[in-house]
C-alpha cells in the first residue's frame, strides 16, 4: 500500500507529473476516438440513405 | 527513382489511396498504441528519477514526443502546402485539412506538458522565453489555418488560401528548434539528437525513444483514419464510394 502511495506521490511532484500524462492521455484518447465517430456518423448518413433507396428499388 | 514517380502519380487518385490504406491504418494503430503504453510505464515506474529534476524529469516522455510532433506536422503540412500549389493534387488538400486540428491538439499537449514542468523547475507555468513562445505561435498558426479555411468560400479557394499559410508557417520552425541556440532561454537545449550522443543515460532515453516512434505512429494511424474519411466525404457522390458503401454496412465488417 505504502508503495502505491509513494509511486503516485512521484517525491512530492505527483501533481504535476499526473497532471501532464492525464492531460496528454485525455488529448490523445480524443484525437484518437474522433474519427471513429465521424465515420460512423458518415456511414449513419450516407448508408442509412442508399438502404433506403436499395429497398425503394 | 522510376517506382517513386509512380507512387507519386498514383496519389493524385484518393481512391487508390483509400485502397492501400486500410491495412496500414491497423498496424500503425497496433503499433502506436502498444509503444506509446509500453513507453509511458517504462517512463514512469522504471526509469531512474533525475537528480536535479527529480520526478518531475518524468513529464519529458509526454513533453518531448509531443513537441517533436507538433514541428513535423506543420512541415508535413507545409510540403503538401506546396504539393497542392503546383500539383494541384487534391489529397494534399485533404492532408492538410486533417492534419491541422490534430497537429493543434497535440501542441496543446506540448504547451500544457512544458507549463506543468516548467512550475516545480522553472517556479513559474509559464515565461515569456523564446522557445515557449515560438510554440505559442505554432499554436496559433494550427488556429489560423482551421479558421482560414471555415472563412474562404469554396473549398478549392480556401484550400490555396490555408496552403499559402501552412507554407509560410514554416518559418517559425526553424525558429522554434533553434530558439534555445539563437537567444538566452530558459528551456534546456534539445533532449536528443540523431547525430549526437544522448546525454542521458540509456536507461533515461531509452523510453523516451519508445514514446517518440510510438506518438508518430499513433499520430500517424489518427491522420490516416481522418484522411480516408475526408475522402469518403468528398467522394460521397462517386460510384466507388456508392460500391464501398455498400459493402460497409454495418455487420458486414468491412
Amino acid at each position: 500500500m505504502n508503495d502505491v502511495v509513494t509511486f503516485f506521490a512521484m517525491g512530492g511532484h505527483g501533481l504535476y507529473v499526473w497532471l501532464a500524462y492525464g492531460g496528454a492521455w485525455v488529448v490523445l484518447i480524443a484525437i484518437g476516438v474522433r474519427p471513429i465517430l465521424s465515420r460512423r456518423r458518415f456511414l449513419a448518413v450516407h448508408g442509412s440513405g442508399r438502404q433506403r433507396r436499395r429497398a425503394q428499388a | 527513382m522510376g517506382r517513386l514517380a509512380t507512387f507519386a502519380h498514383r496519389l493524385g487518385s484518393p481512391r487508390w489511396f483509400f485502397d492501400i490504406t486500410g491495412p496500414w491504418l491497423v498496424v500503425l494503430s497496433v503499433i502506436g498504441i502498444a509503444l506509446v503504453a509500453m513507453g509511458s510505464v517504462w517512463g514512469l515506474v522504471f526509469a531512474p528519477e533525475d537528480y536535479q529534476q527529480g520526478n518531475s524529469f518524468r513529464i519529458i516522455y509526454v513533453h518531448v514526443p509531443t513537441a517533436h510532433l507538433a514541428e513535423a506536422l506543420y512541415l508535413a503540412m507545409g510540403a503538401a502546402g506546396v504539393v497542392l500549389l503546383v500539383w494541384r493534387m487534391k489529397l494534399a488538400d485533404m492532408f492538410i485539412a486533417v492534419t491541422a486540428p490534430v497537429g493543434m491538439a497535440i501542441t496543446g499537449v506540448a504547451l500544457l506538458t512544458g507549463a506543468v514542468w516548467g512550475k516545480p523547475t522553472w517556479g513559474a507555468w509559464w515565461v515569456w522565453d523564446a522557445r515557449t513562445t515560438s510554440v505559442l505561435v505554432l499554436f496559433f498558426l494550427y488556429l489560423g489555418l482551421m479558421a482560414l479555411r471555415q472563412a474562404v468560400p469554396g473549398t478549392e479557394r480556401a484550400g490555396r488560401a490555408v496552403a499559402v499559410l501552412a507554407i509560410v508557417g514554416t518559418v517559425n520552425v526553424p525558429i522554434i528548434k533553434y530558439s534555445v541556440d539563437w537567444w538566452l532561454t530558459l528551456h534546456q537545449p534539445a533532449s536528443f539528437s540523431l547525430t549526437e550522443q544522448p546525454s542521458m543515460p540509456a536507461e533515461m532515453w531509452l523510453p523516451l525513444l519508445v514514446n517518440v516512434i510510438g506518438f508518430y505512429c499513433f499520430v500517424a494511424a489518427v491522420v490516416l483514419a481522418g484522411l480516408r474519411n475526408e475522402i469518403l466525404e468528398r467522394e460521397s457522390d462517386t460510384a466507388w464510394v456508392r460500391d464501398w458503401l455498400l459493402r460497409a454496412q454495418p455487420g458486414s465488417g468491412s
